[in-house]
């Protein structure tokens, strides 16, 4: 900085700075001019900033100028509006409800199967297990397996009984069941 | 060609929204907003999201437009603010990778993203990626500033913020860039006296 500067370094920086994004007034430009011409810091300092603006550029060209072509946008964005119009929305929305809908039934049924299915690979108890039954038979009846330790029973080959045993069987008072496993009791 | 403006404002948006007029805003629009969501988001899949999110919400908002700025300005402020909510999705689902990643042991495995190993421009990629370092308050100037040529008058437009905070914020970034980018500038002597 010479003594007849009327910058400091700091403001030349300002200046310098500046520079890049707009045109200097006359009376600033004058003013950075002189401070150059006797400061090789802020020198060296707009020559590393005008290096960094070109690089910025050159970079910046590549990613704003992607190599493949932008895609046609125009359907999609018009068919999106068409979706937003009023009478498409309630359409949706009722679409939307029988979906959901059917999903939860979809789910309700799914499980209602699961519980109520027996388990091919339950490994077979060597005591027969008991399940504890309601008062009445019910399709969405939840079993609680007991573990009751009670003799096997021994059947006699009688083809009723069989047939009576491959479901679920009641006693007489309801109160008990058994659900067949099969091989578990049954002799072939 | 004509004024995309004119063309939608000449009938209600509802017609519009299925006539031509659409087709020709969004063809007038599409690649500069395409570019500009491809130079903030670096992914082609996510640009392209971004972008007909972002003409889809113009389309919707255009009887709104007051002219207070140039259609493109507005238009590209939309996309600028697609493209922060992507920015943001994509730090969070980050941050739940990393959480991830803490609880399996995994930190240090994964694998750079493939639109970053296709993007191996070598001394450019060196530049993005210093850009990349900067927060997003210095990003998007630069973005717009260098990448897409823009005014700092419109850049401060785009973003909602003054001429003087634009200077300020160029200001900031270009200095973080010039200490980072040092051994790219050349032999310049390196000016950080007073």
């Amino acid at each position: 900085m010479s003594s007849r500067d009327a910058l400091t370094c700091a403001a030349a920086r300002a200046l310098i700075q500046a520079e890049l994004d707009r045109p200097l007034r006359t009376a600033e430009a004058a003013e950075l001019r002189q401070h150059l011409g006797g400061c090789e810091g802020c020198r060296g300092y707009r020559a590393e900033l005008i290096r960094v603006q070109t690089l910025l550029q050159e970079a910046g060209h590549a990613l704003a100028h992607p190599p493949h072509a932008a895609p046609d946008l125009a359907p999609r964005v018009s068919r999106r509006m068409r979706r937003h119009q009023p009478g498409r929305m309630l359409f949706s929305l009722a679409q939307a409800t029988a979906q959901v809908g059917g999903l939860a039934l979809a789910a309700l049924l799914a499980f209602n199967i699961r519980i109520s299915t027996p388990q091919p690979d339950t490994p077979v108890p060597t005591t027969t297990p008991v399940v504890a039954a309601p008062a009445a038979a019910d399709s969405l009846w939840t079993p609680t397996p007991v573990e009751m330790r009670v003799p096997a029973v021994e059947f006699e080959d009688d083809p009723m009984m069989r047939r009576e045993a491959l479901g679920a069987v009641y006693d007489e008072t309801g109160a008990t069941a058994m659900r067949s496993l099969p091989g578990a009791l049954l002799p072939d | 060609m004509r004024d995309a403006l004119q063309l939608v404002h000449a009938e209600p948006v509802l017609e519009a929204v299925t006539g031509v007029a659409v087709d020709e805003f969004v063809r007038a629009y599409q690649a500069g907003v395409y570019r500009l969501a491809f130079s903030i988001l670096e992914d082609a899949d996510e640009a392209e999201d971004a972008a007909q999110e972002a003409l889809v919400a113009a389309v919707g908002k255009l009887d709104g437009f007051r002219g207070e700025s140039s259609l493109r300005t507005w238009m590209y402020a939309i996309a600028l603010n697609v493209c922060r909510r992507h920015l943001q999705k994509r730090r969070s689902g980050q941050r739940l990778i990393d959480v991830l990643q803490s609880w399996l042991h995994l930190r240090g495995e994964s694998s750079p993203r493939p639109e970053e190993a296709t993007l191996a421009l070598e001394a450019q990629s060196d530049v993005a990626q210093a850009v990349r370092t900067l927060d997003e308050k210095h990003r998007l100037p630069v973005i717009l500033r260098y990448y897409h040529d823009l005014p700092v008058a419109e850049i401060a437009q785009m973003l909602g913020i003054s001429e003087g905070t634009v200077h300020s914020r160029l200001f900031t970034a270009r200095e973080r860039l010039r200490v980072r980018l040092e051994p790219m500038l050349g032999s310049h002597h390196r000016g950080d006296h007073e």
